[in-house]
């Protein structure tokens, strides 16, 4: 190989090793940027998507898939069956994301269910709600890499989650 | 393209590329972590620097071991090997000769008592610790300086009196190193109750100490200081509300000055008072601007004789229900510029645009003349990350991105309440914290996070 020939194999091999280190960054960062994305139009739908499919998964009484979709602070103090064991009262029959916000990795879903709690023994009281319909707004917290529903008990006003 | 220029222009990609950073920031950050450990996390933790270039830990783990480890070779002491007790407070100051380190602790077994212990860094020789006090009851909180020979430990202490139990401050003083100390010295007497200590160390050995004190007339912010003759009598500062946990003394150049956290009938305020006459009279001021913010942090560092700083974190109490600031923690910061006589106004240094809804706390704080440096616990990634702000001209400007430094929302990174654990030595700032394990937060281990600004 002559010296020009060699410079010039030398100059592509580093153009090279340039593009994929500049191309792995930028992977990276795209990957991983999403908890620093202020609410653009991909991590809205994202939250859109996650939360139809949380309450998919409620309407189908498949708890153990929606426990997936709760907040990791809740999922590393609670296991599934423990989750579910708690969770089985309430019976979902339909439920409609109807808006989403997202304000950084706070994100604000406005839900409208339809739901009944059939008979059922809380503390030696029997209760019973007939089908009932309501909307409210929940909160879901982007973690990381994904949308979470928090985990949080109106009752108590208290989450798991401590931000 | 020259070759030269090539290479030039790959080198400076490269530099960009493995930087640990790579989210748009240009401060390098690096981090050490210590798996190892498992700390336990009521306790104290200390980066202390000795040498030029030398860093060492001080932190208790999870076996109630008193773990002395150096950063680079992880080296690992431990202190309380075979004592009997369970140890707590560990609290540090650097001996005479740089590689000379004491230590003292509290420790409980059969009764309470106040531990002493020098560590020969260089040999890693460590003597049988020497009993400071049994007599006390001391309990955890424990203030330790030494400059020379000199040694003064101050503490809490639950000693009965004839009345019953009286919660009081005392010390005592050693003038060979730490070989032999004084009979405890009761700092507060004559007070029904007096419980956060604070210690100042000037170059000569003289102590200084601030803390509340209860008695028939009140609350009181009390000041006592030893030199070479004694101590002197107790100058009462003024009355003050109920103090809560934050009492912050720094001594800047000949002024002595001390913040503290208060509440008058349920109305927080953070206040602060000056002394130029060797602590004999006192200027107060209040910070107006924190009435009814309910402090979670607070930290005050001198840069020089003439730049002097305070952050705090706080919750707004005056915020209505539904304002998420009546929950969530913010930073706020003030700059004096003549040396801690009068400070600005509250200055903004965290930038985020959603802020209100997510905590900013446990800010730490170091300052080199005009050159200040704040590193907090901030939720903005839901999960605790640290992220670092600074300012060149004395704390009036800061950066307009705040820099986090670890991977956003990977990690639960948590800092210290109290203690102020960042520190710089030769340029590089050096900030330890403890990094949980899971989602759970319920086993952690030490992180050193350093970094350099960038110019």
């Amino acid at each position: 190989m002559s010296g020009r020939a060699k410079n010039n194999f030398i100059k592509i091999c580093l153009l090279m090793i340039l593009s994929v280190l500049i191309l792995s960054c930028n992977a990276t960062s795209e990957k991983k940027s999403l908890v620093e994305d202020p609410g653009s139009p991909k991590k809205v739908k994202m939250l859109k998507d996650r939360a139809s499919q949380f309450w998919a998964a409620m309407v189908k009484e498949d708890l153990k898939e929606a426990y997936k979709y709760y907040d990791p602070f809740l999922r590393a103090r609670m296991s599934p069956e423990e989750f579910i064991e708690k969770h089985s009262a309430v019976k979902y029959h339909e439920a409609t994301v109807t808006d989403v916000k997202v304000e950084g990795n706070i994100g604000t879903v406005h839900v409208k269910v339809k739901y009944s709690v059939p008979k059922t023994k809380i503390r030696q009281r029997e209760l019973s709600i007939p089908e009932t319909t309501t909307d409210f707004d929940e909160r879901w917290l982007f973690v990381y890499d994904d949308w979470y529903k928090e985990y949080y008990l109106t009752y108590f006003d208290a989450g798991v989650a401590f931000y | 393209m020259q070759m030269p220029k090539l290479l030039m222009l790959f080198l400076f990609f490269w530099g960009i590329a493995i930087s640990p950073v790579c989210y748009g920031y240009s401060v390098k950050v690096e981090e050490k972590t210590f798996p190892e450990d498992s700390l336990e996390l009521k306790e104290p933790r200390y980066i202390m620097p000795f040498e030029s270039k030398n860093l060492w830990l001080l932190f208790m783990n999870s076996k109630e071991e008193i773990v002395i480890r150096e950063v680079n070779s992880k080296a690992k002491l431990v202190l309380n090997v075979g004592e009997k007790g369970r140890p707590s407070e560990p609290v540090w100051c650097m001996g005479s000769d740089n590689s000379e380190l004491k230590i003292s602790w509290r420790a409980k077994a059969d009764g309470k008592i106040l531990l002493f212990n020098t560590i020969d860094l260089k040999t890693n020789k460590i003597d049988t610790p020497i009993t400071v006090d049994k007599t006390t009851e001391p309990l955890p909180r424990i203030k330790l300086g030494c400059v020379k020979n000199i040694v003064n430990l101050v503490w809490y202490g639950e000693k009965s009196d004839n009345k019953g139990r009286k919660y009081s401050i005392y010390a005592s003083r050693s003038f060979d190193g730490g070989k032999t100390f004084s009979e405890p010295f009761e700092v507060t007497p004559q007070t029904r109750a007096s419980i956060y200590p604070t210690l100042i160390t000037d170059e000569k050995g003289n102590a200084y100490v601030f803390t509340e004190v209860v008695n028939e007339n009140g609350r009181e912010m009390v000041f006592r200081k030893t030199t070479e003759k004694g101590w002197e009598e107790p100058v009462s500062i003024g009355k003050v509300g109920t103090v809560s946990l934050y009492i912050r003394p720094l001594k800047v150049g000949n002024r002595l000055m001390v913040f503290w956290f208060n509440s008058y009938e349920g109305v927080p305020v953070t206040e602060m008072a000056y002394s130029d006459d060797g602590g004999k009279t006192w200027q107060r001021q209040v910070f107006e601007t924190t009435r009814y913010f309910d402090l979670t942090g607070m930290q005050a560092v001198a840069g020089d004789d003439q730049n002097v700083y305070l952050v705090l974190s706080a919750v707004d109490k005056s915020k209505p229900e539904d304002d998420p600031r009546k929950l969530k923690d913010q930073l706020l910061f003030y700059y004096s510029n003549d040396g801690g006589k009068s400070f600005s106004g509250p200055i903004n240094i965290r930038h985020d645009a959603f802020g209100s809804y997510t905590r900013a706390h446990l800010p730490n704080i170091v300052a080199r003349g005009k050159t200040v440096v704040v590193v907090w616990n901030d939720y903005r990634n839901i999960r605790a990350n640290l992220y670092m702000n600074y300012s060149t001209d004395g704390g009036v400007t800061w950066q307009d991105k705040d820099i986090p430094l670890e991977e956003p929302g990977k990690f639960n990174t948590v800092l210290h309440w109290d203690v102020n654990n960042l520190i710089e030595q030769q340029g590089t700032y050096y900030v330890l914290a403890h990094r949980f394990k899971t989602d759970a937060m319920n086993e952690a281990y030490p992180v050193l996070i350093s970094f350099k600004l960038s110019k």
